[in-house]
């Protein structure tokens, strides 16, 4: 298995999780870690750096991993891609547009390198199968969809750099709705149009960022999708239905660390009209239940593989993330919580 | 490894698929021809036919056949020989009946909903696993109704959809169908790698078996709705793994898909053991939501006696 030398910048919760997974993945051999603050450091035998331009320098590596506070992500990006390095990169792909259509920019200067930014959730077990049913078209076709992703907050909440508008670049919808939206899109198409949307502070009155994101959208060929991005769920949520012309799925709950969005599920059934399977109303209904999350190590083979063999990204291109971010900005429209549009 | 469930409150009494009176015949038939094969030699390795182990013990008799249970993986198995079984399955009352035009016609008109539901699971996962399901090679290791046959042979599926002893050569089906096969067979290995030689590398097998750890054979014993030698190798989640990874395939998914536990163990009430305290409690004194939420819990855990799998055959070594 051929190894590529690996840089993680950004040795937070995030950081030091891809690090694990790196190590088993056996394909990426970590030279240097880095992170602005030298603690994060300490116990990983690599060389550790607290500037990321020094980490880059003196490692040269074939590959970095970008998992820093938003605001330092395009930077580290940019210059990364500037010197021919293959890029993995956290969500969101910046603090807005801009950023992300930056990074897409550079990225298109070195063909030579791969881009590809975290959006995990494509891999976990129930999208996968859920996407498989769909395109196998025994359901029919995707008419709409209800997304909803909360998150219960926390003590310090308030105090964490996700709501430093100047570190995050908004609030609860660019850092976690921003994965139910790429979903959305995933499912239903390229939205072009924002039927519906409001970006409030309801409940932490002392957050300049939103704690709740409605949205309605569409896409060209009229399918509609809902929005409900929040953190005044007081317990964590994930909650996505998908409506076809022959069936329905609903995917509930998400494996994640922490176990707290409840067991992983996918239900669904075929339109029954005629009562065949089961009652009218009730028709005959699967479930699958996973227990356990492989999101971050698909991730990274499909990373692995386009560096190695020079297959494409199908998830989380630069392309996906100028997407999903050209939405965030048109939700946020100008409510002063999110980038300005 | 996909763990799942399937979960219906099945309002149409789908668990009379077969006409009372036809069932009773096919059984008394069935005992009849028990009873000329008993008078032959029936003993065959009292070996797992699952794990392989020989640690065994006797857990009950019917019909005069006595069903072992296998100490390691708790598979349910009756030992019978080859030609024994191959007696029985020759019976000619027995086969009579079962290809007559009634047998088959009323099956068709009964089951049609659920193999389309069979036809439908396996579209879905040739689609997740193989990436299409449309036109593909299949070899199926038998089927008992010629309606599901039909059904195969007509579905955008299948190109081809044949036997394993007509397909040729060796190695080239896209997928192959086991559909409550091993049950009846006193070798289910044996039976794994006729069909596992059909298929190409990478191939998909599509199996059904009833499992000797379900909720109604464990409580009903030689109650439960099986009887020799329809019925041979009940083997338990484990000892099917084990004899999958023995000849040849990787276990995609697992899934116990069974819905009629609670409500055979319900209709034959009057025999649950005296001393099962807890099943004559839960089943003698619980509403219809919660013995169907009962069964739920059987489905989901891996406890209902009917396992769907799709495996996949490794590439030859
Ligand atoms: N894919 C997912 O599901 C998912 C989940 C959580 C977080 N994230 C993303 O991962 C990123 C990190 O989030 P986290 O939860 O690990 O936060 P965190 O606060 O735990 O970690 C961020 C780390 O980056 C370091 N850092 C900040 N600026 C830096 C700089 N200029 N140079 C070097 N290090 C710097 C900080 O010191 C901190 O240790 C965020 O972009 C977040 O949106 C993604
Ligand atoms: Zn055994």
């Amino acid at each position: 298995m051929k190894r590529l030398t690996t840089v993680v910048i950004g040795m937070g919760r995030m950081g030091k999780m891809r690090y694990e997974k790196l190590k088993r993945h056996g394909g990426f051999q970590i030279t240097g870690v880095c992170d602005e603050k030298p603690e994060n450091l300490q116990g990983y035998p690599e060389p550790g750096y607290v500037d990321w331009e020094e980490c880059l320098a003196r490692c040269d590596p074939e590959v970095v991993f970008v998992c820093t506070v938003n605001a330092a992500i395009p930077a580290v990006v940019c210059r990364a891609l500037s010197l021919g390095k293959h890029v993995f990169s956290e969500k969101p792909p910046g603090r807005d547009l801009a950023d992300a259509e930056a990074m897409r920019r550079e990225g298109e200067r070195h063909p030579e390198c791969v881009l590809k930014f975290g959006f995990n959730h494509r891999y976990h077990n129930c999208v996968i199968e859920a996407k498989a049913l769909i395109q196998s078209g025994l359901i029919g076709d995707v008419v709409c969809a209800r997304g909803v992703y909360g998150k219960a907050g926390s003590p310090t909440f308030a105090e964490e750099w996700r709501n430093d508008i100047r570190l995050s670049g908004g609030g609860i919808l660019l850092d976690q709705g921003i994965h139910m939206l790429d979903l959305l899109r995933y499912f239903l198409g390229e939205f072009d149009r924002i039927m519906g949307r409001s970006v409030d502070t309801l409940v932490w009155k002392q957050l300049p960022t939103e704690d709740s994101a409605f949205a309605i959208l569409k896409t060209q060929d009229g399918k509609l999708a809902s929005l409900h991005s929040n953190a005044l769920q007081w317990r964590h949520k994930f909650d996505l239905d998908i409506i076809c012309t022959q069936g329905y799925i609903a995917l509930n709950g998400l494996i994640t660390s922490t176990n707290s969005y409840g067991e992983e599920k996918m239900t669904y059934y075929k339109k029954d009209l005629n009562a065949r399977s089961g009652a009218l109303g009730k028709p005959l209904e699967h479930t699958m239940c996973f227990d356990q999350d492989q999101s971050w190590e698909h991730e990274h083979q499909e990373f692995y593989e386009a560096v190695v063999s020079g297959t494409p990204i199908r998830n989380g291109t630069a392309q996906d993330a100028v997407r999903v971010m050209e939405l965030v900005e048109r939700i946020y429209g100008n409510t002063g919580r999110g980038p300005a549009l | 490894m996909l763990r799942a469930y399937d979960y219906t409150e099945y309002t149409k009494g789908r668990s009379e698929i077969q006409d009372a009176k036809r069932f009773n015949e096919e059984l008394w038939l069935a005992k009849t021809a028990v009873d000329r094969v008993l008078q032959l030699d029936t003993d065959g390795p009292a070996r797992c036919p699952g794990c392989g182990s020989s640690h065994i013990v006797p857990f009950f008799v019917k019909w005069g056949a006595a069903y072992l249970m296998c100490d390691d993986c708790a598979s349910v198995f009756t030992e019978v020989g080859d030609a024994a079984l191959e007696a029985y399955r020759q019976d000619e009352a027995l086969t009579r009946f079962r290809s007559s035009p009634e047998y088959q016609g009323e099956a068709t008109q009964k089951r049609m909903q659920s193999w389309q539901e069979t036809l439908d699971w396996i579209r879905f996962r040739c689609f997740r696993h193989l990436g299409r399901h449309e036109d593909l090679t299949a070899v199926t290791g038998g089927d008992r109704y010629t309606g599901f046959t039909e059904l195969m042979r007509a579905s955008p599926l299948c190109r081809s959809y044949r036997p394993i002893w007509e397909q040729e050569p060796d190695g080239t089906a896209d997928i192959a169908v086991s559909l409550d096969l091993i049950q009846q067979s006193n070798c289910p290995e044996r039976e794994l790698m006729e069909i596992g030689r059909c298929l190409a590398p990478g191939g998909l097998l599509f199996l059904s078996a009833r499992l000797g750890t379900g909720f109604d054979v464990l409580v009903l014993r030689e109650h439960a709705p099986i009887y020799p030698y329809g019925y041979v190798s009940l083997l338990s989640q484990r000892g099917l793994e084990a004899v999958l990874a023995r000849t040849g395939f990787e276990i995609l998914d697992l899934t116990t898909p069974g819905h009629m536990d609670v409500g055979y163990v319900h209709s034959r009430r009057a025999l649950i053991p005296a001393q099962d305290l807890f099943v004559r409690n839960l089943i003698f004194n619980s509403d219809p939501i919660v013995l169907g939420e009962f069964q739920r819990f059987l489905q989901k855990s891996g406890m209902s006696s009917y396992a769907h799998i799709v495996a996949k055959k490794v590439a030859d070594k």
